[in-house]
């Protein structure tokens, strides 16, 4: 087990220097140069100019360069925004990240259950109207125009119905007397939801052991009392009325993730299903009688979910581009918005390391993924 | 059996959920007291605070994060000079003198009247030109202190000890600006090196915005201990000011980053119930309660076309991020803000949308810019000025942007707008205007034949232009070679869809009489790469943003910046125009430079190095129902007069 | 030089895999027809196509290039622009005036052009990737796995958005790179497994026996059989192009002159995206024609999902 996690964060860290290098030769092989952007701007002169150049480390041979980038990026250095000089790449994005981790984290979890249990519901009962609805309005929502699509939710959602706030994370008339800034906020929001995951996990690991049999019955309550924890903590750290603010405004945009994307894990989780169900050993639960709901929750569905679980990385992916689009149409500035400014308003350093952070988020979450596949598969032991 | 693991379990659970609470509890107090400024109380529990009665908000959309709220890398740094930071911060410090409301006249702001005419004078063996200005006397910062010639001197010597660049170099240039000195608080002196232009005093250092010694004088200290040069304007740029006195009609507030920003009335603000008046016989006229008056150009008598008193009005503006149009309007249109802040204006979908939505109207104004189409004269045929002749003949701009474009583009010809009135030279010929298609293409086909070019086969136009009868084939140069395959860079329909329909319409109508282009619709960056290898490019079209004060004339079109990085891109060079446009840069004198700059147009009409275009009017929507403008008529909308906040009445 | 017995024997043989194939061609359609998701799927793409071919026909006979080019052309017989639809123009036209039922047809030829090329250049790439790991295994598969690593775990349309800021794509460079990180990235990985248990089949062994060289088992033996599953992932691979080249050209950032993704571009650039049902013709046929699409082709990969892997099929069937 230790020694696989070893060997897997091995080739985490091989896959991440390539990844660097591709970087690196992305921004050599593209036509213009980051000097040239300058070059056209009238009003820095040309000796400013040359230190910019030799800041940049751009006056050097290429393999230099490319051991300048290989240093800087090890060091977690992105080099400096043009649109925010002379903030950091990294300062900027450090700034953006834990908004779109909020938004991204909600999202690919509400989107992963309701995937799950849909896909779960549709392989139990094969031809029926639920699976043929389920299956085309998933294509279509799958498929449809994500830009459109969202914009078609804000319309509806938030302007006719006035149900919703207008796109934007936090309301400017609630938070212009704020003291604490929004994205301590969001940081404690995402130390919270972590918090509760953890004790969550750790509270069915221990039912189960104790309580295998009634585990359903014990964790409704429990995540009552923890709903009702986190409520009241909130309530009295005095900034529960602007996470509220926020939450109300990730309402919208979490949906319509949701609804653009929980057809790819409805699909998987139909597929493993239906592979699962032609176990010997389900054929076994059904023969000694078990009722069909047992068989379907506790004998197929946890089986069947192995691959969904692999699948999710690939969902991260997927999440992390309809958050490019959602970003964007929801005026949601995280980092998929940082993008895509940063490529719109040819800010190239701020381009890329967005980029290479996106992708090191990633490769991190195919990690986890990785780690919690050997937690839930007992027949699986790595050597 | 099952039971008592039951009890075990939510046993366990409780002692966690104690646990995690406590952590969690722990989590959100340590953070808080980092976030949490020590004197300011925390609102712990307190009921969301919203506007409160009576309160006056002005709500403004903006379509991008501010960069800095630091006033000297806003100035000083291209990267920070956003328009986004300029709708924020653009009003907050004093000037000398500045452009009156909607006629852009010259009128002191800071300066309590003209400034005393340029004089040579020799000191210490070394020659100055020299002017004095006199400050008004009470002109407050926000923190109480006098606005002072003291504040001028330290700034100007800042932007010289840094060697600031951007804004503040065309403020303050080294070339020309030796020093400032204060004979007295209220005094001011200037010193140049030689004899500034208009660009350099009048049009520059005047408008010069000025920051506070106060506030500033200690961390410039601190920034000249770094290294060398770039890191001290680096450190200076890095300072996040908190607390920073302002002089103008509000003072900075708070800034939630990538929601929005927020600035509140400034009690102390000077122009406060005074009242300006503008006549049509063109006087400029100021005054305030406390008696004092000012005026200029002319008798201040007979009809006014613009009276009002300066507020502020509002206490609070707030400037709200959105990410699209599409959600700016939908707030606009329910109320969440009162006017969009946008360089370009609105689409013109959007304003049909808003149209007729009681509460809301609409404004237009032409924008002070133009986007052209430029030829890289080293090569031919673009060398040949017929040839570019031809090429301007046949565009019809007028069909483009009234027909394909319907109104969202207005036909350009010179090279100073229209709308900039006193610059413009209403003398210059306007290549192919009101030509009919026929016309166009006959006249194309005069241009060339007459200086030499040749066809396999001559293109001929139907009788009503509806069509080609014959297409052109085989077009020869005067020299019997081919016209070489040329191309046209223009940015794509994302960054502007304006230009990539003007280049794919040109690219058609010079094919129809044989002239072999293709229009290359590709990134800005891919173009501005390309534009700065001389011989790399045939014809590219972008544009550009201008300033009042024509001297970008000189920049476009002088030879000398056609090396290097200068913005002569497509090389043109004519000794005769490089004279005028060094006259020009030497010029104090106003109606002299206007001369000038009307002959310079008149050269560059005929040469045509560029074939300007067109320009964008400039939509605006707004809440008529919660605003009152003074005006709203005005080059480049109200957007470029800084949302208007101080005289916007909020009802 | 062989004698006439052993070439009619070669032929025969051939003949009888000929055979085979059109039988296996068979069931496979008998299976996919049962389907009626995949019908669906098939007849939607089969209209698609008919449109895309009716263009050209139609520019060359009954509509004049001035008024209907889908890029310059101009509906002069309209006063206001966009106009709603009319007899002249079906769809309308769009803020430029320009002819929506035009663009939209001349638009479906290059998604289709797209679509495909990407899914050629995929399914080229990862099958004989796919069969070459599986076969040689060791370094060869490790190094192209973990580029299949890399590769699945980048955000494809942030990639692009950063490819197009570099280097200006336009549409078959687009469907290059959609081509090759497909290619390189997940369904390679599929393709592997599957090669993989296809390497230990028996006749593989008996071909290797019998001397057959390494390319003629790989190409000859180990890659039709993976074809059927190649063909499946054309289908999303298809899906994604067309999908990715829309939200590009939504962001206004590709070197391309009309497609679905610039209709809705110019329509969103124009502001009238958000018109509700007033200017619907500048939205919904572009947008419907996306999602139609994209989910057609998603629908016959599902299908054919049922053909190729049997453990799919409805339990009650076999």
């Amino acid at each position: 087990m230790t020694a696989y996690l070893i060997r897997r964060v091995g080739q985490i860290l091989v896959t991440l220097f390539l990844f660097t290098t591709l970087a690196f030769f992305l921004i050599q092989a593209q036509p213009g140069s980051y000097a040239s952007f300058y070059a056209f701007n009238p009003d820095i002169p040309p000796e400013v100019k040359a230190k910019i150049e030799a800041a940049f480390g751009l006056d050097k041979p290429l393999w230099q360069q490319y051991l300048i980038h290989l240093k800087n990026y090890g060091t977690g250095n992105f080099g400096v925004s043009f649109r925010h000089y002379p903030q950091s790449v990294v300062d900027v994005i450090l700034e953006r990240l834990p908004r779109t981790v909020m938004l991204f984290l909600t999202a690919t979890v509400v989107s992963f259950y309701c995937g799950f249990f849909l896909g779960k519901a549709i392989a139990w009962k094969r031809g029926g109207v639920l699976e043929y609805t389920a299956t085309i309005s998933g294509a279509l929502l799958f498929t449809v125009f994500t830009p459109w699509f969202g914009l078609m939710m804000i319309w509806i959602f938030a302007f006719k119905l006035g149900w919703f706030p207008l796109g934007k994370f936090l309301d400017p008339l609630l938070w212009r007397d704020a003291t604490v800034e929004a994205n301590a906020v969001f940081t404690n929001m995402i130390l919270t939801a972590a918090a509760v995951s953890v004790f969550l996990f750790i509270a069915v690991l221990v039912t189960r052991k104790f309580a295998r049999r009634y585990q359903g019955r014990t964790l409704i309550p429990l995540l009552g009392v923890v709903a009702l924890g986190v409520t009241l903590v909130w309530w009295s750290s005095g900034a529960g009325y602007l996470a509220l603010d926020i939450v109300r405004h990730m309402v919208l945009p979490v949906a319509t993730l949701t609804l653009i994307s929980f057809a790819g894990t409805m699909l998987i989780t139909r597929n493993s299903m239906l592979e699962t169900l032609r176990e010997d050993y389900i054929m076994a639960a059904r023969a000694k009688g078990l009722p069909e709901k047992e068989v379907r929750d506790r004998h197929a569905a946890r089986n069947a979910l192995l691959p969904v679980v692999t699948s999710f990385v690939f969902s991260l992916a997927f999440a992390i581009d309809g958050g490019v689009i959602i970003e964007a149409i929801f005026s949601w500035p995280g980092m998929g918005r940082t993008l895509l400014d940063a490529v719109l308003s040819e800010d190239l350093p701020l381009a890329i390391g967005a980029f290479v952070f996106v992708g090191v988020f990633a490769l991190a979450a195919h990690l986890v993924a990785d780690v919690l596949y050997v937690y839930l598969d007992p027949r699986i032991r790595y050597q | 059996m099952g039971g008592r693991y039951r009890w075990l379990a939510r046993l366990i659970a409780i002692v966690a959920l104690i646990f995690f609470t406590a952590c969690t509890r722990e989590i959100i107090k340590e953070v808080q007291v980092v976030a949490t400024p020590t004197s300011v109380p925390t609102t712990a529990t307190a009921e969301p605070v919203t506007q409160t009665e009576g309160e006056k908000v002005y709500q403004l959309g903006i379509f991008a994060d501010l960069t800095t709220t630091n006033f000297w890398s806003y100035l000083g740094s291209s990267s920070d000079g956003t328009i986004w930071n300029a709708y924020v911060l653009g009003g907050a410090q004093p000037a000398l003198y500045g452009y009156s409301d909607q006629r852009f006249d010259w009128v002191p702001s800071l300066a309590a009247g003209f400034p005393s005419p340029l004089l040579e004078e020799t000191i210490g063996g070394q020659t100055f030109w020299t002017t004095e200005v006199d400050l008004k006397e009470g002109f407050l910062w926000s923190d109480g202190s006098e606005v002072t010639a003291a504040d001028f001197v330290f700034t100007t010597q800042t932007v010289l000890d840094l060697e600031l660049t951007a804004s503040w170099a065309s403020s303050v240039n080294p070339e020309f600006f030796d020093h400032a000195e204060a004979p007295g608080p209220s005094r001011l002196k200037l010193f140049f090196k030689q004899k500034p232009g208009l660009a350099v005093w009048q049009f520059g250092t005047a408008f010069m915005p000025i920051m506070s010694q106060n506030y500033w004088g200690p961390v410039v200290e601190k920034v000249k201990q770094q290294g060398d040069i770039i890191d001290q304007q680096k450190a200076l740029f890095a300072h996040l000011p908190s607390g920073q006195p302002a002089a103008g009609g509000y003072t900075f507030k708070k800034w939630e980053r990538g929601a929005f920003a927020e600035i509140v009335r400034n009690p102390e603000y000077y122009f406060t119930g005074a009242t300006i008046t503008e006549y049509e016989n063109g006087a400029y006229a100021e005054s305030r309660a406390d008696g004092y008056r000012f005026s200029a150009y002319g008798e201040p008598s007979g009809g006014k076309s613009l009276e009002y008193i300066i507020g502020p009005y509002a206490d609070s503006t707030i400037y709200s991020i959105y990410g699209t149009q599409e959600a700016a309007i939908l707030a606009l249109r329910k109320g969440d803000i009162d006017l969009i802040l946008n360089p370009i204006g609105l689409q013109r979908g959007l304003q049909d949308q808003v149209k007729g939505q009681s509460g809301i109207a609409v404004i237009e104004n032409p924008s002070n810019g133009f986007r052209y189409l430029g030829f890289n004269v080293r090569r031919a045929p673009m060398s040949d000025k017929s040839f570019r002749h031809a090429v301007a003949t046949l565009i019809d701009k007028e069909f483009l942007a009234s027909t394909v474009l319907q109104g969202v583009a207005i036909p350009m010809y010179t090279t100073v707008p229209e709308g900039n009135g006193f610059w413009y030279n209403p003398e210059v010929p306007l290549i192919g205007k009101g030509l009919s298609r026929t016309e166009r293409v006959t006249q194309a086909v005069e241009l060339l034949r007459g200086a030499g070019y040749t066809w396999e086969t001559e293109p001929e136009v139907s009788e009503d232009g509806a069509f080609m009868k014959e297409r052109g084939k085989g077009l020869k140069m005067p020299d019997g070679q081919p016209v070489p395959e040329l191309e046209i860079l223009a940015p794509s329909a994302g960054y502007d869809p304006l230009r990539s329909t003007f280049a794919i319409w040109i690219e058609r109508w010079l094919n129809d009489i044989g002239i072999p282009v293709r229009a290359n619709l590709t990134g800005f960056n891919i173009i501005v790469e390309r534009i700065t290898d001389p011989e790399g490019f045939d014809m590219w079209i972008l544009g550009w943003s201008l300033s009042l004060y024509p001297d970008y004339l000189e920049a476009f079109f002088h030879s000398r910046n056609a090396l290097g990085e200068g913005l002569n891109r497509g090389g043109y060079s004519n000794p005769e125009f490089d004279k005028l446009a060094d006259e020009l840069l030497a010029e104090t004198d106003l109606e002299a430079a206007r001369r000038h700059v009307f002959k310079m147009q008149e050269f560059l009409a005929d040469d045509l190095p560029y074939v300007v275009l067109f320009t964008t009017p400039v939509l605006e929507a707004y809440r008529d129902d919660r605003l009152e403008f003074p005006y709203t008529e005005v080059l480049s909308g109200i957007q470029d007069q800084n949302a208007l906040t101080t005289t916007v009445l909020i009802k | 030089m062989r004698d006439q017995g052993a070439i009619n024997g070669l032929v025969k043989i051939r003949v009888a895999r000929l055979r085979l194939a059109v039988r296996g061609l068979k069931s496979g359609w008998t299976l996919f027809a049962s389907s009626k998701i995949g019908l669906l799927g098939l007849g939607i793409i089969l209209s698609f196509a008919l449109l895309a071919v009716a263009h050209p026909i139609l520019m060359a006979t009954v509509w004049d290039a001035t008024t209907y080019d889908p890029v310059t052309g101009y509906a002069f017989d309209q006063v206001e622009q966009p106009a709603p639809p009319s007899w002249r123009h079906l769809l309308g036209t769009d803020p430029l005036g320009r002819d929506v039922l035009s663009q939209l047809m001349s638009s479906t030829a290059s998604e289709f052009f797209l679509g495909i090329t990407a899914a050629l250049v995929t399914v080229t790439i990862a099958t004989s990737i796919g069969a070459i790991s599986a076969y040689y295994g060791g370094v060869v598969d490790a190094l192209f796995m973990r580029l299949a690593d890399i590769i699945i775990m980048l955000p494809t349309i942030s990639l692009l958005i950063v490819l197009t800021a570099l280097f200006g794509l336009n549409l078959f460079q687009l469907a290059l790179v959609l081509g090759l990180l497909g290619g390189f990235g997940g369904t390679t990985v599929v393709l592997k497994s599957q090669a993989l248990t296809i390497k230990v089949k028996p006749y593989i062994e008996a071909a290797r026996v019998a001397g057959g060289s390494q390319f003629h088992i790989i190409f000859v033996h180990i890659v039709p059989n993976l074809l059927p599953l190649s063909l499946l992932y054309m289908m999303f691979t298809v899906t994604a192009a067309i999908f990715s080249e829309a939200v590009l050209s939504f962001f206004g950032i590709l070197n391309i002159r009309m497609s679905w993704g610039i209709m809705i571009n110019t329509a969103s650039t124009g502001g009238y995206l958000l018109g509700g049902t007033k200017f619907w013709w500048l939205i919904v046929p572009a947008g419907a024609s996306i999602t139609l699409l994209c989910s057609a082709f998603y629908l016959v990969g599902r299908a054919l999902d049922e053909v190729v892997n049997p453990r799919l099929r409805r339990q009650w069937d076999s």
